[in-house]
């Protein structure tokens, strides 16, 4: 017991180091503005960021993505209740309610609220984590080769059929990226594959070249088009504007503390995250209402809940991350990758023997959500004129930083080329309708699955019953063939899913 | 494009690509047995799992789905092609003269050019350049090759 109290503590003064209080702020103000533009997202935000990380301490680097990332929550919801466009998709069902409270005069008061309750269900989240990272584990360590495949096929399978679209697609698309993951030096034997005698491409194709070539590159070139006819209404929001009345305070807390709950529970789920965690929030409050037809038409349950579960969810999802090594999202996915690069392994191991990175960062959660509550508030008007910058100046800064981001991992330009081949895929996977999240995923955890497979095979002496003999192998894959078959079913009955898709 | 739908070029690629994958895999690397797994025996199961999927999604595409929507030629080749100058002459010919050309040959994707805001752009982002990546973040970049910059 109090060996945890000493590692939150050792956490603590990692924290507030000055270097980190730092990189914390330079991370949420990240955040936020990328949450805030719409057409780039904490994915490519973070990619682009990836290879300056590596010059940085494992626990600044994180501190700073990790702010990125659930900063990202803050922000979005800004542009749905001004503009009634989501700067990130987890904040478009903010639009339905936000936006009519910000015609109705009162965009001040949604404003504040989503910043309140996002801080509310951020610090749910934290909580969370804190409470049950460790018994998780603890579980964790008991686990063999054959568990932690299980685990892997079972995220991988979530991922890849949680969403819109066709999970046929999804699955061909994970293993589209674990193919792409495997290419390189083979961890088992050494052997090149794959590789038709490019050097460069020994140690592997380019994780930051494939997230920025997928995912930011397509999404240029399709905002090129677009017209941007945003005119930011000058609405005047002024602190006085901002108060609450008493009645909004009294509809709000409970919808809040509902939604923390909604979304602690659905970060955590791979394949899950912040945006279904708001739709179902809003389902829930609407259907739970007196009135439920003031839903659309300002109700103020319609942002507090949503808000709340997105940002309680975008600190859940940090924990199979960080306690047993599953990313649950291609955002994970690539912190995952930067915790390898430094040379920590991540999973059950890494609270105990690197309790001041692990605790450093959940410390700096707490920091980072003080911050954006307190930062959002006087800030808004330089968001909002952050809009007025026409996309014609942005997306050449944009394309500047992809560029010199994956140059300036490698130094090599091939790294470059790669994110230009990367980027015609990306537009082909676009054009004909394949996720492109899942081939993050696979492309992360191909590798470790492969290599847990072989040790399991190895273990096992060539029993491929290993994994349901084994119990806790089977129950794991009783729950992926779950998935799977009400996948199957839902596809086959033409029931169709709710047109959500986790992009991050 | 031709009414070819979707899904029919979709699967017909991915199970071409994964029929690539398991032969190239079979070919050159030792697969091994379950006991005993080789280099490339995972990868050829990838590629057979890609065919066995592909297939299917190609035949629901010859039962019809959505069509291809058309390219968009000019800000793909534009976006792709500053890219693509930007790798090619950073090493050549340092930072500045790689941004510039990046910068304005990306202005090619929209459909009228602004020449003047061209300029002033390029010129924001090339100080800009320069000071996150060199002075900031001390990567050291050769700026301009020839130059002791």
């Amino acid at each position: 017991m109090f060996d945890i109290f000493a590692q939150i503590s050792i956490g603590w003064a990692n924290a507030v180091s000055p270097i980190n209080l730092f990189f914390c702020l330079i991370g949420v103000l990240l955040g936020t503005v990328v949450g805030v533009l719409p057409g780039i997202g904490p994915l490519v935000s973070i990619s682009l960021l990836f290879p300056i990380t590596l010059h940085l301490e494992p626990v600044s680097a994180l501190i700073m993505l990790a702010g990125i990332y659930y900063g990202a929550s803050y922000g979005g919801s800004t542009t749905s209740i001004l503009l009634n466009l989501p700067g990130e998709s987890a904040s478009a069902i903010t639009c339905l309610d936000g936006y009519p409270m910000a015609k109705q005069g009162r965009p001040g008061v949604a404003l504040l609220i989503t910043a309140i309750t996002s801080f509310i269900g951020g610090s749910i989240g934290i909580v969370l984590l804190m409470m049950f990272a460790p018994a998780i584990a603890s579980i964790g360590l008991r686990f063999g080769p054959a568990e932690n495949f299980s685990l892997m096929l079972m995220a991988l399978i979530a991922a890849s059929v949680v969403g819109s679209g066709s999970s046929l697609k999804g699955v061909a698309m994970v293993i589209f990226g674990v193919t792409l993951g495997l290419v390189g030096t083979d961890p088992q034997t050494g052997v090149q594959r794959f590789v038709f005698g490019v050097p460069e491409f020994y140690e592997g194709l380019s994780l930051v070249a494939l997230a920025m070539g997928l995912f930011g590159i397509p999404e240029i070139i399709s905002s090129i088009r677009e017209t941007r006819n945003t005119s930011v209404e000058r609405q005047t929001v002024t602190l006085r504007s901002m108060i609450p009345t008493r009645k909004d305070l009294s509809q709000t807390w409970r919808p809040a503390l509902r939604g923390s709950a909604i979304g602690s529970f659905f970060g955590v789920l791979p394949g899950t995250g912040g945006l279904i965690a708001s739709f179902m929030s809003y389902s829930l409050e609407k259907r739970i209402a007196r009135d439920p037809s003031r839903f659309g038409n300002g109700a103020i349950e319609g942002i507090s809940g949503p808000e709340a579960a997105n940002n309680a969810a975008a600190q859940t999802s940090f924990i199979p991350t960080l306690t047993l090594g599953i990313p649950g999202s291609a955002t994970m996915a690539i912190m995952l990758s930067l915790l390898i690069v430094h040379g920590i392994s991540p999973g059950p191991r890494m609270i105990n023997e690197h309790p001041d990175v692990f605790w450093g960062l959940v410390m700096s959660f707490w920091i980072g959500n003080v911050l954006l509550l307190i930062l959002n508030i006087p800030l808004i008007g330089i968001w909002v004129r952050l809009l007025t910058i026409p996309y014609n100046l942005l997306y050449p800064a944009i394309l500047m930083f992809i560029c010199i981001g994956a140059y300036s991992a490698s130094k090599m330009p091939l790294e470059v080329g790669m994110v230009v081949g990367f980027g015609a895929l990306g537009y082909l996977l676009r054009l004909l309708s394949f996720p492109a999240v899942p081939v993050i995923l696979g492309f992360v955890l191909g590798p470790m699955i492969e290599t847990q497979f072989v040790r399991s095979m190895l273990l096992s002496r060539g029993d491929f019953m290993t994994f349901v003999e084994r119990p806790i192998s089977a129950s794991i894959l009783a729950v992926a063939a779950a998935i799977l078959i009400w996948a199957g079913y839902s596809a086959l009955s033409g029931k169709g899913k709710p047109i959500i898709e986790e992009e991050e | 494009m031709h009414a070819i739908h979707k899904d029919l070029l979709g699967g017909s690629l991915l199970a071409a690509f994964g029929a690539f994958v398991a032969i190239y895999a079979m070919a050159t690397l030792r697969i091994g047995s379950l006991q005993n797994v080789g280099p490339g025996g995972m990868l050829a199961a990838c590629g057979i799992l890609l065919v066995l999927i592909g297939i299917p999604i190609a035949i629901g595409g010859l039962r019809g789905g959505e069509s291809i929507p058309p390219i968009e030629r000019r800000p793909l080749a534009a976006i792709l092609g500053s890219i693509a100058a930007f790798g090619i002459l950073i090493g050549p010919t340092g930072l500045v003269p790689a941004v510039i050309a990046q910068v304005v040959i990306s202005a090619l994707a929209e459909e009228t050019i602004n020449w003047g805001r061209l300029v002033m752009t390029t010129a924001i982002l090339v100080v800009l350049a320069i000071l996150v990546f060199q002075v900031f973040l001390n990567l050291e970049l050769v700026l301009i090759a020839g130059t002791g910059w």
